[in-house]
């Protein structure tokens, strides 16, 4: 600048404004600079956001997701476990004991689990603060009612009835509102995470068309070819665009398959949850000795929604699960409780709850356990398929979020110098 | 192109750049390859069953049917009645309850349904079978005593059935085998001896029971709660959602037996008396049953069982009414 003579001095204005080429050329090239830079701008900000939404799916939402499906399990097993202890008289089977207490011990775990994860305003906490309050109020009643059995005083059957009570009306419930909750989390997590950022796109087009535009017309007045700066950047622009492009690709084909998995797994969960409150059902039939099949109903009615054309075991096979262990477990089971019914209608109560408790073959208490052991298998399948899914989204967007920002970065560089080395020409 | 001369122009960057910046604002609406997830499980709904208001009483109470001579043997039942029929299904239907300790529960060491109320039902089954145990117990909400028997789901309930003028509109009674007195549970703590001293506070009874409406009579304000079952009146009241508990001493006997903080006291509020309840369809049932009876009361036996149950519990034990007929 130092040997530039006076009049060039003055008028540093005129190298950006009027007519002049070399004026309209710095225009550009400070168009096409800054352009780059907020491309790469909206890269970073597109990128980071894909990367923790992909992060989010496999991490908060599918455990909690998961922890909610357990929750609800947990619970619906345990009130299960309980009835069953009841129906069989005398000292409860050492198996149900143990397994009601694994139950509550696994509820307390997920919940702790869950309220590590869920702020204050989140939509989730209001069930989870019912159900944290809600779970050692059910374990006391449950508790007074095997203290009251151990003594051999009716009175235990009324605080189980109220347990039970409980559990249907307000945790359960809770339950599923988590359960609603963290699947539409999970369902709009999947959408921020497969949705091609438009913003990058259409400034990385246009950017490019400009560009191309610019020098098309610089070939066209001075039948030049463009300088390696501008044609590197160029080059660095249609790489950032397929970066991306690629990258949601991949992603997508791996998210498509861990929806599909969550979504096998989601419809698993409901179905244990319909499987564990038939039998919750069965037992609670027994112990009120209501005989007749208006209370039976609801068994039926479990079951039937179980094997629903629209119900979940349906869901769970378009989702790629085979069900037909589930559904073979399911007609036995029926066959079973039809059995007890059977015993129970026709006055022979000792051999319904025999039925009922017993893990014979044949009795209702084994087939039970088959078909909840076939839809947890199940449903354990379908999330190492989620698991490994989401790892796999989380891979395809390695550097999603630094590789093409950088590269939109070089492209600003690109032009920048390739311009000015034009400029310089007009010297 | 249009432009004049070979010269660049930093517009036409600029527009590309702008309509680029327009569409992406436009673009944060793109829709998502992925829609909405699977519907999860809908929740379970509470079903709770209507409840007929409590109409007030119709008038005085009808005494039952005599017995017609002597009790026939189980192997010379009369054919075609109504107890031979019974005896060829194998089983009788009782329609009682389980938590009513003392009178009718269940047992939970052995399962087993235990109580004075039983022993009667025992009793019938042993009359027509030769085997007390040809049973088949239902279990329902006192509530739902009346219309078990209206349903035909049921031979007899016996389940501290209060005869009332209402009630024999459609169950035929049999003759009292019990006279009781409708009173008070209360905290031993509490302080409480007569009704009076709970005016304004929470009294539990249970629905469909003959002493609500001697509540609801009472100049005292009582708010009167009424859950499905004594037995759920007393863990509300262990849980100290109500004040009291009233119902019959024989029942809040057994209450009291299971929980030694709470204790029976208060004037008799009403007294009435329980029979054993068949469909008025079924005389000759009545009649037999009517006999049974009898003979408890000339052998002893009634007492002896209201003795063995509740002579710990209500001192005096309750007495067996005389038998009275209408015919």
């Amino acid at each position: 600048m130092t040997t530039q003579s006076p009049v060039l001095r003055r008028s540093r204005a005129a190298q950006w404004t009027g007519p002049r080429t070399p004026a309209r050329l710095r225009r550009i090239g400070v168009v096409l600079t800054l352009a780059s830079l907020v491309t790469a701008v909206l890269s970073l900000v597109g990128g980071t956001t894909r990367t923790s939404a992909v992060t989010d799916v496999g991490n908060r939402d599918t455990s909690l997701t998961q922890v909610a499906g357990e929750v609800y399990q947990a619970l619906a097993d345990a009130d299960a476990m309980a009835t069953s202890g009841y129906v069989s008289a005398g000292q409860e089977p050492a198996a149900v004991r143990t397994r009601y207490d694994a139950d509550v011990t696994r509820a307390g775990q997920r919940l702790a689990q869950a309220s590590r994860q869920v702020g204050p305003d989140d939509p989730a906490a209001k069930p989870l603060d019912t159900m944290i309050t809600g779970l050692p109020a059910y374990a006391g009643l449950i508790e007074t009612a095997r203290t009251y059995n151990r003594q051999g005083l009716p009175l235990g059957q009324s605080y189980l009835a109220q347990a039970s009570t409980q559990m249907r009306t307000q945790l359960l419930p809770a339950a599923e509102e988590l359960r609603r909750a963290e699947v539409t989390e999970l369902n709009a997590d999947y959408r921020q995470a497969s949705a091609l950022p438009v913003a990058v796109v259409l400034f990385g087009l246009a950017l490019l068309i400009a560009a191309l535009d610019f020098s098309r017309k610089e070939f066209r007045r001075t039948r030049r070819r463009l300088n390696l700066g501008v044609v590197a950047a160029c080059v660095a622009v249609v790489a950032g665009l397929l970066w991306w492009v690629v990258a949601t690709a991949s992603t997508d084909s791996a998210l498509a398959e861990a929806n599909k998995a969550s979504d096998a797994a989601t419809a698993l969960d409901e179905a244990r949850t319909f499987v564990l409150q038939a039998r919750s059902n069965e037992n609670l039939v027994l112990v009120a000795r209501s005989g007749g099949s208006a209370s039976d109903q609801g068994f039926t009615d479990q079951l039937d929604r179980l094997r629903a054309d629209d119900g979940p075991l349906a869901k769970a096979a378009a989702n790629g699960v085979d069900v037909s262990t589930i559904r073979t477990a399911a007609r036995a089971w029926t066959a079973a409780h039809k059995n007890l019914r059977t015993a129970d209608d026709a006055g022979r109560y000792a051999d319904a709850v025999q039925a009922a408790v017993g893990t014979g073959k044949g009795s209702s208490g084994a087939a039970f356990t088959a078909l909840d052991k076939a839809v947890s298998d199940a449903g354990g399948t379908a999330r190492a398929r989620l698991a490994a899914a989401t790892d796999d989204a989380s891979g395809a967007t390695t550097l999603l979020a630094f590789g093409p920002t950088v590269l939109f970065a070089l492209a600003a560089a690109g032009f920048a110098i390739g311009v000015a080395r034009r400029v310089e020409e007009y010297r | 192109m249009t432009s004049p001369g070979p010269v660049v122009d930093v517009k036409r960057p600029l527009v590309f750049l702008a309509v680029a910046a327009i569409l992406s604002l436009g673009g944060f609406v793109l829709p998502s390859l992925h829609g909405n997830g699977s519907a999860a499980a809908s929740g379970e709904q509470a079903a709770t069953k209507p409840r007929p208001p409590s109409k007030p009483d119709c008038g005085t109470v009808r005494e039952s049917l005599r017995p017609v001579g002597p009790l026939p043997s189980p192997q010379a039942l009369p054919s075609g009645s109504t107890m031979a029929r019974i005896k060829a299904r194998g089983r009788l239907i009782a329609g009682v309850d389980q938590g009513k300790y003392l009178l009718g529960y269940r047992n939970p060491q052995t399962g087993q349904l235990e109580g004075s109320d039983i022993d009667l039902v025992h009793m019938i089954a042993a009359a027509i079978f030769g085997d007390p145990n040809r049973v088949q117990f239902v279990v329902r909400d006192i509530a739902d005593r009346v219309s078990l028997i209206e349903q035909g789901q049921v031979d007899i309930v016996v389940n501290s059935f209060t005869v009332t003028c209402l009630r024999q509109k459609s169950v035929e009674f049999s003759t009292p085998y019990t006279t009781v007195h409708q009173r008070l549970l209360v905290p031993a703590a509490s302080g409480v001896n007569e009704v009076e001293q709970l005016a304004g506070q929470r009294v539990c009874t249970s629905i469909g029971a003959t002493n609500e409406a001697v509540l609801r009579r009472l100049p005292l304000h009582l708010q009167v709660v009424t859950l499905p079952g004594i037995p759920d009146c007393v863990v509300a009241l262990q849980q100290g959602k109500v004040a009291a508990v009233s119902s019959d001493d024989a029942i809040l006997a057994g209450m009291a037996a299971q929980d030694p903080q709470t204790k029976v006291v208060g004037r008799a509020l009403a007294e009435t008396r329980y029979a054993i309840g068949m469909s008025p369809k079924h005389v000759d049932l009545v009649r037999f049953v009517n006999g049974l009876l009898e003979r408890g009361r000339a052998d002893g036996s009634l007492a002896a069982s209201a003795h063995k149950w509740l002579g710990e519990q209500l001192h005096p034990v309750p007495a067996v009414p005389p038998a009275k007929y209408r015919d």
